[in-house]
């Protein structure tokens, strides 16, 4: 694959996996994932370094499974968990994005992001941002994330923090 | 800011337990003069939690807190002993350290360039011999203003920003018996997993206070975690982890108050926190080595459930796995939190990765149960306004009745000072917040 499909590759499934979650399908987000997903949001052990080892340091978020995601999509349509009720609208958004690697079964890409989110009880608004680290493979349901690493600049400001806020 | 204080604190409490009436007006967690008084004579006055010691192992290893509003820095001197420095220059008063924990054999100030030694004396001014100082700035002491008193209890290091508290020994009394049963399971001492966890919530601080004691709340606030863990296939368990876990005594929710406001609530079988879900026994050969230490009692509550809140600022969960938080008051409805995993320094690699999941899926803001606290609280800052003006003596009256069947358990522990109650698991106990109010109102009248 050269390197014009490779960056298209990535950006249709990214911009993708934002939209399914701005719209709220859970079913078609989760989809996009691989069984073996790795999802991993990690936390800062000082004001410029963030962990490296999920299993010596603490993550936001550390999932070497889709079922971590299924979870969380579960707690969110629980109707039981006073954090998503209301969930907040949201727009996600990437940018500069770059291949890293490529070959016809993988992509390896990173890029920056931005999430806006509105809670509408209370009219609070905030952004999260940072950049994204993914590989992505081709699977018999096509292209899908293997893995997900979410670097998130402004990790200490919102009460939450979850997959359709990053 | 200065708007003058339209409500006294003795107003805000009702406190006639012989009645069986324990009430706080929703004021006490609304008002900014009540806050800002809150900050004078309480953060700033009595003690507080600052940090770890094993934070700054070695001679000039330092970290920064904040004690209500006043910025500090907690260093080890070359010789090894802690100091407590208000983090000021005393030139123009400029922020000294603006790295949450450091190195640093001297301090440079950015400004002007003053420079401290680790122990906080000043030890370079910059251009003194050209400056036309008078000879009384010359007489004067120009070294960092040490915080009135600092002391460690087990490695946890607590400061006042005033000479008039008792001493940490008394303060703790016999809470002290809980951070040893945190602190005997790290036999070489304890450690923060790098990585902090640090979240903002809208609301009053003291709605965390009473929540990190709250076991009534459990249930209905984390019933999509609950839901969560039901429908998990059983957790796999070590084969080599001990068989002889399971506590002796029956179900039961429980708590115990010490004088100056601390309160702990502890369990026997409240779901989904049982033995096979807590990270000690995973290292099997320690777990032995504590029970050859402390005996079979000691370890028999290492392994219960334990929320332990030290007035005013500090909470140790010991459940699914072990937290420290912290929490610094921002505003009367802002509250900024500090988590940290707690672990025991040279705990085997399959027990700490076991110890971290277990964290991050409770504690963290981004896991599956904390947030759903966090939100809690902005709903009470939120609905509090509505009761304003009544004491509210609905949310601290479970366990001020009559009960049968109460076992104290205080003698295994070796308490004397101690209010203490006893249910069944669905008791949900509310006095246990009766101790830190009593103490905020203490403080709060204090007449200095």
């Amino acid at each position: 694959m050269n390197h014009t499909e490779a960056l298209s590759v990535a950006n249709e499934l990214l911009v993708r996996e934002g939209f399914l979650m701005d719209r709220r399908d859970w079913q078609g987000w989760l989809a996009l994932y691989a069984e073996d997903a790795v999802y991993w949001v990690p936390a800062w052990r000082d004001e410029s370094t963030a962990t490296e080892d999920p299993d010596t340091e603490i993550s936001l978020i550390y999932h070497t499974q889709r079922v971590g995601l299924e979870e969380r999509v579960m707690r969110l349509r629980s109707r039981t968990s006073v954090t998503t009720m209301p969930l907040p609208r949201t727009t996600h958004f990437i940018s500069n994005l770059a291949v890293i690697g490529a070959n016809a079964t993988r992509v390896d890409a990173r890029c920056s992001f931005q999430v806006h989110f509105f809670e509408p009880r209370t009219a609070q608004q905030r952004v999260h941002f940072g950049y994204y680290e993914v590989a992505l493979v081709l699977t018999n349901d096509g292209w899908q994330i293997a893995s997900k690493k979410i670097h998130l600049q402004n990790d200490c400001v919102a009460p939450v923090v979850d997959f359709y806020l990053l | 800011m200065n708007q003058p204080l339209s409500l006294h604190p003795r107003d805000l409490i009702d406190d006639r337990p012989a009645d069986g009436i324990f009430g706080v007006r929703h004021e006490a967690f609304l008002d900014q003069g009540i806050f800002e008084l809150e900050m004078t004579r309480i953060f700033e006055s009595t003690w507080v939690y600052v940090g770890l010691e094993s934070e700054l192992p070695k001679p000039h290893d330092y970290i920064t807190a904040q004690m209500g509003r006043v910025p500090v820095i907690i260093s080890r001197d070359a010789d090894g002993q802690l100091r407590g420095l208000l983090n000021s220059c005393r030139h123009r008063g400029t922020l000294l350290c603006p790295l949450k924990k450091g190195h640093q054999r001297v301090h440079v100030c950015r400004y002007h360039g003053w420079t401290y030694d680790s122990a906080g004396r000043n030890v370079g001014i910059t251009g003194k011999e050209s400056a036309q100082y008078a000879p009384a700035f010359l007489a004067d002491d120009h070294d960092l203003v040490a915080i009135a008193k600092l002391e460690s209890y087990r490695g946890f290091i607590f400061a006042s920003l005033s000479p008039n508290v008792p001493t940490l020994a008394e303060h703790l009394g016999d809470a002290a018996m809980f951070l040893d049963l945190v602190a005997d399971q790290g036999p070489e001492g304890l450690e923060f997993v790098p990585g902090t966890v640090s979240y903002e919530f809208d609301a009053n601080w003291k709605f965390q206070f009473e929540n990190g004691l709250d076991y009534y709340h459990f249930f209905p606030t984390h019933a999509s975690f609950v839901q969560i863990l039901r429908q998990r296939p059983p957790a796999e368990v070590p084969p080599d982890m001990a068989s002889d876990l399971q506590d002796p005594d029956p179900e039961a929710a429980a708590s115990f108050s010490f004088p100056y406001g601390h309160a702990v609530t502890w369990s026997v079988g409240l779901g989904g926190q049982g033995p096979d879900r807590r990270p000690l026994p995973r290292d099997a050969t320690r777990l032995a080595a504590l029970r050859e230490k402390h005996g079979d009692e000691r370890v028999k509550w290492m392994l219960r459930q334990r929320n332990l809140t030290i007035f005013p600022n500090l909470q140790i969960v010991d459940i699914q796995s072990l937290q420290l938080r912290h929490w610094q008051p921002l505003a009367v409805d802002k509250t900024r939190m500090y988590s940290h995993c707690l672990a025991p320094i040279g705990e085997a690699a399959a027990a700490r990765a076991f110890r971290i999941r277990q964290y991050e899926e409770f504690f963290n803001h981004s896991g599956l149960a904390t947030s759903d606290d966090n939100v809690m609280y902005a709903f009470c800052q939120a609905g509090y306004p509505a009761a304003a003006g009544r004491m509210n003596s609905q949310g601290y009256a479970r366990g001020l009745g009559p009960a049968e069947d109460r076992r104290y358990c205080g003698d295994e522990l070796k308490l004397t000072n101690v209010r203490w109650t006893y249910g069944n698991r669905e008791y949900g106990d509310e006095t246990c917040f009766h101790a830190g109010h009593r103490e905020w109102l203490r403080l709060m009248t204090r007449e200095d």
